[in-house]
């Protein structure tokens, strides 16, 4: 089975995050008015890209106190910079570029966090998963925090390309720009990340 | 050129999944509202500030699928973000902090150092509890005349080079809370501090360590062979080094492992045993072996810590 893109259903949740889809969610009109710092357009642009954004920072990030830093800097950058926006094109690309860089810098910075593993071990009985009830939403939760936790465990460049490609639901057309890549190396990057993902969760799954 | 895709593994696919299902977190609402004021007020805009914003030719371009800047053609950084990135504005408290950071660093190295100096254990002293066999003993390659039980060794020391004969099980006493064997045929450096940290560092190049740890145990020692960093912070373990690769055998406690290989980061959990291969494949995580299990028991129960 190729890489598919994720389904209408996953992009859909996307919303206003993505690419394709994006165009019609703010008018060149409100961008316009978001450019000329209209208190009013500002906050529907608010409204529409803080929780994609902060969806975002948090897959990369992997706390909440790390999303919260990282999508208060994207909103600052944004901020110092809107007036400059151009009303005709999709602001999204160019915010998730913003996310990308200040997330390498973040990593760069000295007081990176130390990497995590995938710890401790503890296989999950999750073969099958209860659809309802406490004990469903508690397995449920500890494997969202496992996958979290694996997803953090990989080098940070792939990190992002998974977030984009799998939970932004970005083609490798969209996300090589935004990472500096080409589309082949966001390809090999993202298979990488899929085959070290696979192996850590294939562990801790089971 | 044609690309050639190999379809995906089932574990890959399961991952995707995963990644694709997991539930939104849900931002603090007071989180929410704060950066929202803080982005729609004009008291937070750069306005005033027409250094700090970008210039109109440097326009963000904020479609790469649309835009021929951010096209791969000509010039690949050509429109990146990265070439326009926008400076923070000066900001006092950071100002302040640049000023007094380098002498707050001092200050809390000369603490360290301080407290380093009085308080960290450090392990230069080793006695030898016992010795089983012919007593066969290396020292950095001379020979060397093991002490009676309970006497300090002064050959030992941190950073020696240790290794043991074919017959002689070398069993070593670290300070009061460290029992550090040598099995037979094994070579390895002896645990030495770092001078200004609580760290102890071993090098295994053959054989098998074992090792059990007091409760007051405090530091961190990392063994390293050329496949795995093995970091015990207080536990029952042992660590094999051989033809295959490294093995390490948890009994008690946890110890987090890396693969050197491959950049992986393990916690094995007790009664576990991993094995790291030369090539950097490694096994599952697999119950310990009776007899693994038995000498490592024997290892924490004969262990009497001192209060």
């Amino acid at each position: 089975m190729q890489d598919p893109l994720p389904s209408s259903e996953q992009r859909s949740r996307s919303g206003p995050g993505s690419v394709s889809n994006d165009g019609a969610s703010l008018s060149p009109e409100m961008l316009r008015r978001v450019a000329e710092r209209d208190p009013e357009a500002l906050e529907v642009f608010f409204d529409t890209y803080f929780d994609r954004i902060y969806q975002v920072a948090f897959r990369l990030s992997g706390t909440r106190e790390g999303a919260e830093d990282l999508t208060q800097e994207v909103f600052l950058r944004v901020q110092r910079s809107v007036g400059t926006l151009d009303p005709k094109r999709n602001p999204w690309p160019w915010m998730l570029t913003i996310v990308h860089n200040l997330f390498r810098d973040s990593l760069r910075s000295p007081s990176r966090e130390k990497p995590v593993g995938v710890a401790p071990f503890e296989a999950l009985e999750t073969r099958e998963r209860p659809e309802s009830g406490p004990e469903g939403a508690l397995l449920q939760k500890e494997r969202a925090r496992m996958v979290q936790k694996a997803l953090k465990s990989l080098p940070d460049l792939q990190r992002m390309v998974i977030v984009l490609r799998d939970y932004e639901g970005l083609s490798h057309q969209e996300i090589a720009p935004i990472v500096d890549l080409s589309p082949m190396a966001t390809r090999k990057c993202y298979s990488r990340a899929i085959a070290a993902l696979g192996r850590t969760l294939k562990e801790v799954l089971q | 050129m044609t690309e050639r895709r190999r379809p995906m593994r089932p574990e890959e696919q399961r991952a995707r999944d995963e990644i694709r299902s997991l539930p939104e977190e849900t931002p603090r609402d007071d989180f929410r509202m704060r950066l929202r004021q803080q982005f729609v007020s004009p008291s937070a805009s750069e306005e005033n500030q027409p250094s700090d914003a970008p210039r109109t030719s440097e326009t963000p371009d904020p479609s790469p699928s649309t835009s021929p800047r951010l096209r791969r053609s000509g010039s690949r950084r050509a429109g990146h973000p990265r070439s326009r990135r926008v400076r923070e504005e000066p900001n006092p408290t950071r100002r302040r902090w640049v000023v007094l950071g380098p002498s707050l660093a001092a200050a809390a190295a000369l603490v360290w150092m301080v407290y380093s100096h009085f308080f960290v254990v450090q392990y230069l002293d080793w006695q030898q509890a016992t010795v089983v066999g012919e007593g066969e003993v290396l020292v950095d390659g001379k020979p060397v005349r093991p002490p009676g039980p309970g006497e300090p060794w002064p050959e030992m020391s941190g950073e020696r080079m240790v290794q043991t004969g074919k017959d002689t099980e070398l069993t070593l006493l670290g300070e009061r809370d460290l029992l550090w064997v040598y099995t037979p045929q094994t070579k390895a450096k002896l645990p030495g501090i770092q001078r200004w940290g609580p760290r102890l560092d071993c090098e295994l190049e053959g054989g098998e360590v074992r090792l059990t740890t007091a409760p007051c145990f405090r530091p961190t020692l990392i063994i390293t062979t050329p496949e795995a960093e093995v970091r015990v912070t207080g536990t029952t373990v042992a660590v094999i080094r051989n033809d295959e690769g490294t093995c390490i055998c948890v009994f008690e406690g946890e110890v987090g492992v890396t693969n050197k290989m491959r950049g992986d980061d393990r916690m094995i959990p007790p009664g576990k045993r991993w094995v790291v291969r030369k090539d950097g494949e490694q096994t599952d995580f697999q119950d310990l072996e009776g007899m693994e299990s038995m000498k490592l028991s024997m290892l924490r129960d004969g262990a009497e810590w001192e209060d």
